[in-house]
């Protein structure tokens, strides 16, 4: 109908966005990252933002052939 | 994606409305057409009966019954050694973002105490990680629960709860477990 429009909704909208953005069915690839070696990097270095932690590190703990790209 | 925050921390659910407090079960649902029900057109978000077999559902509902106040869909990661949470979220008749209502509380910070539990019973110490909805839904876990932001590269909002966390959720809520699959 012209000149109907949804209401806006934030919450909604960040969930169609997310929807539209990831690969929420499937098939699942799991995330390959080694989290707990990430954080272990973390506690030592004592990181608080993860935007500080140069590309280069974060990529050693990716895992899989996603680590090889 | 994490599609709510935690508003109580209540070993059951509380009735907004009576103050009354509710006992809870744990069911894992798996069923493809019965988890279809569930979907965007209902509340849902999206369709529950599409995720891919790898991925388990489990739902919160009032103790003996069928009466489902919040899902959660989780899946193992043996390369992260934490289970990852694929989706959660409250039932409508809770969701009072979306709709202005809340029947129960207590919803939210339920789902994330099974998750951290199953993550136990994976051998993964309670470790926990996902994506929340936004960045408020990220910052109200970081500073309520713990939650450390994870870098962008897997997600914008990723965020992770260690197991030492998570341990308080899974002592103070209390619910059960039960053996039935639908």
């Amino acid at each position: 109908m012209f000149g109907q429009t949804k209401p806006y909704n934030p919450h909604q909208e960040a969930v169609e966005k997310f929807v539209q953005e990831n690969n929420v069915y499937g098939p699942k690839e799991p995330i390959r990252f080694n989290l707990r070696a990430y954080l272990q990097y973390v506690d030592e270095h004592h990181i608080t933002n993860p935007d500080d932690i140069p590309e280069e590190i974060i990529a050693q703990f990716r895992t899989g052939e996603e680590k090889l790209a | 994606m994490i599609a709510f925050t935690i508003d109580e921390i209540t070993p059951c659910l509380k009735n907004t409305e009576t103050g009354e407090l509710v006992q809870t079960e744990v069911v894992e649902l798996k069923r493809k057409s019965f988890l279809s029900r569930f979907n965007s057109r209902n509340g849902w978000y999206i369709n529950w009966g599409k995720f891919a077999s790898n991925i388990r559902i489990f739902a919160l509902v009032l103790e003996g019954t069928m009466d489902i106040q919040g899902m959660i869909a989780v899946s193992p990661n043996s390369d992260a050694k934490a289970l990852h949470i694929d989706w959660a979220c409250t039932a409508p008749q809770n969701n009072k973002w979306q709709y202005g209502v809340q029947k129960y509380s207590g919803v939210g910070g339920h789902l994330i105490a099974v998750a951290s539990e199953l993550s136990v019973m994976y051998g993964y110490e309670g470790y926990v990680f996902g994506e929340a909805m936004d960045e408020a839904v990220l910052k109200h876990y970081m500073e309520h629960f713990g939650a450390e932001r994870l870098p962008a590269v897997l997600h914008p909002y990723a965020m992770v709860i260690r197991g030492e966390k998570t341990k308080k959720l899974r002592e103070v809520y209390d619910y059960v477990w039960t053996d039935e699959t639908i």
